[in-house]
């Protein structure tokens, strides 16, 4: 489904954000990446969904090498991969129910379809009774949910989280979390870009550490082994130096 | 693309328009000054034009003939006048006839003329021409016929006045087209600070698979809409200058001969209508560039 050969991102400012990434994705699975911030976990993730192109390597979706996408089959893959951004990313002067239809728009879908598809989906996620609201009426948990919604609601092969508990309190954590196993069970291929390391460690997960960008552990049923103060901090020093 | 998502399109064009408050009025109002620029300076060299048509269906040429002509000469002239694609009329006229002319030209002074004792006029060929470029090779070709004495030469400032026109528009295509670029570059920069404030929803369209098209429709109509609002308040302001302004002017210079008829004046009002919409979509379709894929 998803894979890396050697893969290394630099930008232009001389920052080295990954350095050979290679990594295999099968369908269906459900991996965690973890590492401090600044290891290069959003990074990675952009490069999937072609937000950004690798300074060498290449990457595989689907068998298919993104890079050499033409400028009309970008929007294609974007469209088979979901994702939930960090900063949510939502409209804040459409509702609730734009907000999540707006994925479906650009697909060109029918005024039906996109009722029906949008309803279905808030219901599943619990948010049927904010569909009117706009997302500065809404909790953080709340926003993070109409993000998911939206990120799912054309169907993806793919669901891409970057920090999906980052600013949730422990239970809202716990609820996200199995939001997206079952997704997952349904045979979306998810991965979850964290550093909340007792979530990772309690559902025992494919796990993929990132340090100073490179991949120094991928573990199939993993925990999140927190580095040493003294090792993080030679990390973070190291992206600083580079 | 479905009439459904068209519709879609127009609906968030109009909402984008209606949003953009003071950013879309800041728009317009660009436009509508450029476009008031554009237009004076357009309706300024359609006048010249206008003057430069009129002068040149006047155009006109006298050749003098000499007295020793010979008939099989006079008639020689004749037909290669009749058959110049460059003469629109010509009328031969007597020196009998030109005496008569001049006595009624010189009015009350016309007793002067009784004093000659013969008629010190030659016969002559009037003839007016069709708007050609090269005034003085016609009257060259002419002057190397046997029958032909002279030109009347008077008419010197014709060819310095045609040659004035030539170079006034050509500057003025290059003019136009100066002006037409800074209009482009000032509107698109306008509709790029529209385009700038949505960046997030350009961001956000494009991150869930939205085709580049898809992300610029809104955004082409808005700045057709912008445009063609423009546009027209550039055309109103025109149409009310012109009328001001053609009044006046026909007061002081009773002679000068403006541009009235109103078709004319239409067309190039449809004209700059044209222009602000192609202009409005233009700016949009190049300011959206760096925001794609």
């Amino acid at each position: 489904m998803i894979q890396m050969f050697d893969v290394s991102k630099a930008f232009p400012n001389g920052a080295h954000a990954l350095h050979n990434i290679n990594l295999h994705i099968e369908k269906g699975e459900f991996v965690f990446l973890v590492g401090p911030s600044g290891a290069g976990k959003t990074t990675l993730m952009r490069l999937i969904f072609r937000d950004e192109i690798p300074t060498s390597g290449s990457i595989l979706i689907d068998g298919r090498n993104i890079e050499r996408l033409s400028m009309t089959a970008i929007p294609f893959l974007r469209r088979s991969i979901g994702v939930v951004f960090q900063d949510f990313k939502l409209l804040p002067d459409r509702t609730v129910a734009e907000n999540v239809a707006f994925a479906l728009r650009v697909v060109e879908a029918s005024p039906d379809e996109i009722n029906k598809r949008t309803r279905s989906i808030l219901d599943t996620l619990g948010l049927t009774h904010k569909m009117s609201n706009y997302p500065g009426q809404l909790s953080a948990g709340e926003q993070q949910r109409v993000c998911i919604a939206r990120a799912l609601v054309n169907d993806p092969a793919i669901l891409l989280t970057d920090e999906p508990t980052g600013n949730l309190d422990p239970e809202l954590s716990l609820e996200i979390m199995n939001v997206l196993l079952d997704i997952n069970s349904r045979g979306t291929t998810v991965m979850v870009a964290t550093h909340d390391a007792q979530l990772v460690n309690r559902l025992q997960m494919r796990v993929l550490h990132l340090s100073n960008g490179s991949i120094v552990r991928d573990a199939l049923r993993g925990t999140y082994e927190i580095e040493t103060n003294h090792e993080s901090l030679s990390s973070e020093a190291g992206i600083i130096t580079a | 693309m479905k009439a459904h998502t068209l519709l879609y399109h127009f609906q968030e064009a109009l909402k984008g328009f209606r949003h953009g408050g003071v950013l879309s009025m800041a728009t317009i109002t660009t436009v509508a000054i450029s476009l008031t620029i554009l237009g004076g300076f357009l309706l300024f060299q359609a006048n010249i034009n206008h003057w430069v048509n009129h002068l040149e269906n006047q155009l006109e040429i006298s050749f003098y003939l000499k007295e020793s002509a010979r008939e099989a000469e006079i008639r020689r002239l004749m037909d290669q006048l009749e058959n110049d694609p460059r003469v629109r009329d010509f009328k031969v006229i007597s020196r009998e006839q030109a005496l008569l002319d001049l006595g009624r030209q010189l009015g009350e002074d016309s007793a002067l003329l009784e004093d000659l004792e013969s008629n010190p006029l030659p016969d002559s060929v009037q003839i007016q021409l069709k708007p050609i470029d090269d005034f003085r090779q016609f009257e060259n070709e002419y002057v190397k016929f046997q029958a032909i004495e002279g030109s009347s030469s008077g008419q010197d400032w014709v060819q310095s006045l045609m040659q004035l026109i030539g170079l006034s528009r050509s500057s003025g295509l290059a003019m136009l087209l100066l002006l037409g670029l800074a209009n482009l570059i000032i509107i698109g920069n306008a509709i790029r600070l529209t385009v700038f404030a949505r960046r997030q929803e350009i961001e956000i369209m494009r991150l869930v698979g939205a085709s580049n098209w898809f992300i610029r429709a809104p955004f082409l109509i808005e700045g057709v809409i912008q445009g063609l609002l423009g546009a027209l308040v550039a055309t109103a302001i025109l149409a009310f200058a012109y009328g001001l302004m053609h009044d006046r002017i026909l007061v002081i210079f009773p002679n000068l001969d403006l541009i009235t008829y109103s078709a004319e004046l239409i067309q190039l009002y449809l004209r700059l209508i044209f222009l602000g919409i192609a202009l409005g979509f233009l700016g949009s379709l190049l300011s959206l560039r760096k925001f794609l894929v």
